[in-house]
């Protein structure tokens, strides 16, 4: 290898890499200092637990005993979180009452975010371009809604009033509490009412409370009380940690797990001081579990965390024009039943031996009989088969002749959360070898500079699917050898031998690290903002509970909203 | 002075766009054949990047991209490097000005596309963290800077993507300050829809649309004013409500200024994230861009075609009969290739540089928008310059050496005009410096710009470069 391939990178860099490759990751209680981009995202502020050292047990009120929870912490984060273009959707159609969320596919892009979730709060800004995409949406609700009487009349309140005089301040208050999710304040309502007051002027020939209302909710969607969740009601103490008020608890409740305003019940909670306490807390998570909201949240969770959506553009040779979204559908499907119809659990998610097949897919799982256009439940064979990561639209999507690497790569980042290191500027030779796995390991194995990340992490990740071929179908055979599956993975804990795919998929499931892996992706999407270093006790907690007790996904949901650190925050630098 | 007001309704001075509707532009003062210089005139910079570097000459591998001699450019002599990339701009020879040896300042920080695409429109350094392939520039990009000099009311530089804005590395090249990577736009209709606006309606409506939002827009400031008045804000927080806050404002409606109704009905149409249209997509972005240079929405934008290390599959219509290639970042590395007999390394090369001439054509398309919006003094592409470029130099080593900058237009005759130049192996903030100039920024204290990017790099601009 010629000297300049090392041009970009000193020796000291590239062998600090290749050390960093020796099984080194992250997990709960280790040490966390290879967080990376998960810390503070693209302003580049230090992790909040390295500066000033706040005394450990600042999570406000802990109600709850137990030495575990009074060491939970919460690392800093925005008091103005925007609300991503997904829940401003959920928002508009929960305020105006309208039958369907309105279409925000053209809003401006958000930049993409270190986690990989679109609801990031660091990632999310209001720049000029998403500003006017604000303005003309809300232009265009509030006129669809305020020049039909029909759709008006349901946001008026009981009891409207019926004169013009006290209509402007009844209306302002009423819609104004559920746009801003608490009550305005007088001088908030003063501006408003001012706005409403110029329907007549503003729209010639209107009547008033249809021109009122128009310009009110214009005003309301583009006001960023609507447009972010604030989370400001109650100063810090020393250690910049603050308690949310009930009304935030609720608002950070109802975005968690609905992706959604607040619903009657749960704001009238917040308004009334009772939602404070885990379970208080918990009651309404219960409650909002069942809701159709959250089974939706549950499913967008696992599109943006297993990338289903790259699916749709799926054309492999052979297979019918628009499997990919048969394929995509088949997983989605999966997720549903594993984990909603019944209370499944992360392990669920991994070792289930049914999945959803049409004709199209049957004959990728080696399936006779008669199938249809629609997907059905059937059962598979448990020797071949295990949860999402033996689906075949996870394994067409990463497909190839580098396939043990791009599936070995996505259960690293995805599902084992483990840290590795990009791979260093170079050109690799060319592969030798028979089987897929031979020419893999001949220019990243044993001997080659790809060996300190591939040999621990990367591929034995992928080495046990090599039983599944670029279509997803189980194959004995590669290139008239027979398939060898068998690897070493470097788990936080230790390392495991492993046969084959329903081995592989069992040893994640019963892995801490994968546990606290899936853990702390909900907290990112649920909360979101990225982990940090202050989330690896609850981490640790919730995942001890998901692992060793084997609590449900919708379990995990309810001790991340029951804990100490969901009811507070910690301001940023100023 | 005339008003504008009444100058619309007397003499109009059309800029006339083949191919599209006659523009009747609210810069008439500027653009009105009186004695009135190139030079102060509004000036445009459009910055289009491929990423995988080119097929130049390095790895062992010939020379496919640049002419064959450095110095004056002809059609003909582009014509007759026919094995070269270029020769697919040769029409346009008497308005190029090609720029080798540049190079970028600072190593990557682990993942070299993205530590390209960190430096490629900023000349600043690559942060420590983040780092990989979620690494960021330590500094704003040079369309920002442009933007807030000479944008119309203060918008923001247009900033486009051809691709998703989903995965490994999708959007790369504009950046409003140390590690503030903006968002990318990918939907050409999206686009141009925000930016026609009210165009085009009655201008009763329009003056009640404005008047309403006026009073929308001042309830809102009044709610930012006490929102900014905390004391308790953060530093970032407040970052981020004022770029929120600074962006309400009243935008003045232009006249009709619009695309043909069948090409708004082709971008509406489009499937924007489908690798199939990479190329419709993007020459639609292209339209996109020269309209707003016309109607002087804005004078500056970006088209990032491909994401961080493209992945798209090319099908290039004559080529292995239309086929699909490999993924274009597989091409770039040379390796991966189908499998078929053969040998895969000049296969490669080959891809790669039909691919260049694909890009080639693409650049061409925008010059050619461009061109045909004729000016009294020339054409927008003239007032312009056009910049295609690229994240790294050489795809295989991921090498930071020879940029492939190919300039069209003279800024309004600020730039050399026909000509190959060597740079001298400098870093490519002084290029930087040289397009800032061209295009009419100025430093405080009104002198040229030397400035531009890290402050450790040696300043100035490339001589080579001015007119």
């Amino acid at each position: 290898m010629r000297a300049s391939f090392f041009r970009d990178l000193s020796l000291g860099t590239l062998s600090a890499l290749l050390l960093a490759c020796t099984g080194y990751v992250t997990g709960p209680g280790g040490d966390s200092a290879g967080l990376g981009s998960a810390t503070g995202g693209p302003n580049g502020q230090a992790p909040a637990a390295g500066s000033g050292g706040p005394s450990s047990g600042g999570s406000g009120s802990a109600a709850v005993g137990g030495k575990q929870e009074a060491l939970e912490t919460v690392p800093a984060s925005s008091a103005y979180p925007r609300l991503s273009h997904h829940q401003w959707s959920l928002a508009a159609q929960d305020l105006l009452q309208l039958d369907a969320p309105p279409d925000v596919a053209n809003f401006s892009k958000d930049a993409p975010s270190a986690t990989g979730f679109d609801n990031t709060a660091v990632s999310l800004e209001v720049s000029q371009t998403l500003w006017q995409d604000y303005q003309r949406a809300s232009e265009t609700l509030a006129a669809s809604v305020a020049s039909d009487m029909g759709k008006l009349t349901k946001l008026l309140p009981p009891g409207f009033p019926s004169g013009d005089a006290a209509r402007p301040k009844a209306f302002v208050a009423s819609l104004g509490e559920r746009a801003f999710r608490r009550p305005l304040t007088a001088a908030e309502e003063q501006l408003f009412v001012g706005l409403y007051q110029q329907g007549s002027t503003l729209f010639p020939g209107r009547d008033a409370l249809s021109a009122g209302a128009e310009l009110t909710i214009q005003a309301l969607l583009q006001s960023p009380q609507f447009i972010y969740r604030p989370e400001n009601a109650n100063p810090p103490d020393a250690s910049r940690i603050a308690p949310l008020s009930d009304s935030e608890i609720a608002v950070r409740l109802s975005f968690m797990l609905w992706d959604a305003p607040p619903d009657q019940q749960l704001l009238a909670a917040g308004k009334s001081n009772a939602l404070h306490t885990p379970e208080q807390i918990g009651a309404q998570v219960t409650r909002m579990l069942l809701d159709k909201r959250a089974e939706e949240k549950l499913l967008e969770f696992h599109r943006q965390l297993l990338e289903l959506r790259r699916y749709d553009s799926l054309s492999p040779m052979g297979l019918p024009a628009g499997i990919g979204e048969t394929l995509r559908s088949e997983t989605e499907q999966f997720v549903r039943a594993a984990l909603i119809a019944k209370p499944g659990t992360f392990a669920d998610l991994l070792t289930a031996s049914y999945s959803f097949v049409n004709r199209d897919t049957a004959s990728l799982y080696g399936l006779t009989g008669s199938f249809g256009t629609e997907l059905v439940r059937t059962e598979l064979k448990p020797e071949q088969r295990a949860g999402i990561l033996t689906q075949p639209g996870f394994l067409i999507s990463h497909a190839g002749d580098t396939a043990p690497i791009l599936r070995g790569v996505f259960v690293n980042l995805k599902l084992l959360c483990a840290e590795l290191p990009p791979p260093p500027v170079f050109t690799p030779p060319k592969m030798n070898g028979t089987t897929r796995r031979e020419r893999i390991d001949s220019i990243t194995g044993k001997g080659t500079c790809g060996e300190g990340c591939h040999a621990n992490l990367i591929n034995p990740a992928g080495f046990p699917l090599e039983y599944f071929d670029n279509l997803g179908r189980y194959r004995t055979e590669d290139s008239g050898k027979p398939i060898d599956g068998k690897a070493s993975y470097t788990f936080s804990d230790g390392a495991q031998e492993i046969d084959g795919p329903v081995e592989w998929a069992r040893a994640i499931a019963t892995s801490q690290q994968a546990h606290a892996c899936y853990v702390r992706h909900w907290l990112e999407f649920g909360l979101g903002r990225a982990y940090a270093k202050e989330d690896a006790a609850l981490v640790e907690r919730i995942a001890k509970a998901s692992q060793d007790e084997e609590k449900s996904v919708v379990q995990l949901l309810s001790l991340l909203a029951e804990s100490p650190s969901f009811r507070t925050r910690k301001s940023e630098a100023k | 002075m005339k008003s504008i007001t009444s100058q619309r309704h007397g003499r109009r001075a059309f800029l006339r766009g083949v191919g599209t509707v006659s523009i009747g532009l609210p810069l008439l003062d500027v653009f009105t054949p009186r004695k009135v210089r190139a030079a102060d005139m509004p000036r445009c910079a459009v910055f289009v990047r491929q990423g995988n570097g080119v097929a130049q000459a390095g790895n062992g591998e010939p020379e496919r991209f640049w002419p064959k001699n450095l110095g004056a450019l002809t059609q003909a002599s582009m014509e007759a490097d026919s094995d070269r990339a270029l020769k697919e701009l040769a029409m346009y020879a008497d308005k190029l000005l090609l720029v080798r040896g540049t190079r970028f300042a600072f190593g990557a920080n682990g993942c070299g596309h993205s530590g390209g695409g960190n430096q490629v429109l900023t000349a600043a350094k690559v942060s420590t963290d983040p780092s990989g392939q979620h690494s960021l520039s330590m500094g704003e990009s040079v369309d920002n800077r442009m933007a807030a000099a000479i944008n119309p009311e203060g918008r923001e530089p247009i900033t486009l993507l051809t691709g998703d804005t989903q995965g490994y590395l999708p959007v790369v090249l504009s950046y409003r300050g140390p590690k503030q990577l903006r968002g990318a736009d990918n939907d050409p209709f999206a686009v141009y829809m925000r930016m026609t606006g009210l165009s085009g309606m009655d201008s009763a409506v329009v003056e009640q649309v404005s008047t309403r939002r006026k009073s929308v827009n001042d309830l809102l400031r009044e709610q930012f004013k006490q929102l900014l008045g905390r004391t308790d804000l953060s530093t970032e927080d407040r970052r981020r409500l004022e770029l929120h806050r600074s962006a309400i404002r009243e935008v003045e409606v232009k006249l009709s200024c619009s695309l043909p109704e069948m090409r708004q009905r082709d971008l509406d149409g489009i499937n924007a994230v489908n690798g199939d249209n990479y190329v419709k997509v993007t020459e639609m972005h292209m339209d996109v861009i020269a309209l707003a240079f016309a109607c002087d929405y804005s004078r500056v934008a970006t088209l990032q075609m491909g994401q961080g290390n493209d992945g798209t599959q090319f099908s290039i219509p004559g080529y292995r009969n239309g086929e699909k290639l490999p993924r274009f970042h597989q091409i770039s590395h040379r390796i991966y290739s189908d499998g078929s007999e053969g040998d895969p390394i000049e296969g490669a090369q080959e891809m790669h540089h039909e691919i260049d001439k694909l890009h080639a054509r693409l650049f061409r398309y925008l010059l050619d928008k461009l061109a045909s919006y004729s000016l009294p003094t020339g054409s927008l592409l003239d007032q312009s310059v056009a910049a295609w470029t690229n994240d790294l130099g050489h795809g295989v080593s991921h090498n930071y050496e020879n940029i492939p900058w190919v300039l069209a237009g003279s800024a309004g005759g600020y730039l050399k005009q026909g000509q190959y130049i060597d740079a001298g192996k400098v870093t490519h903030n002084q290029l930087f410096n040289t397009l800032l100039n061209a295009v009419g920024v100025r430093k405080a204290d009104g002198s040229l710009v030397d400035d531009f990017g890290d402050p450790s790099l040696r300043g100035g601009q490339i001589a080579g470069m001015l007119a």
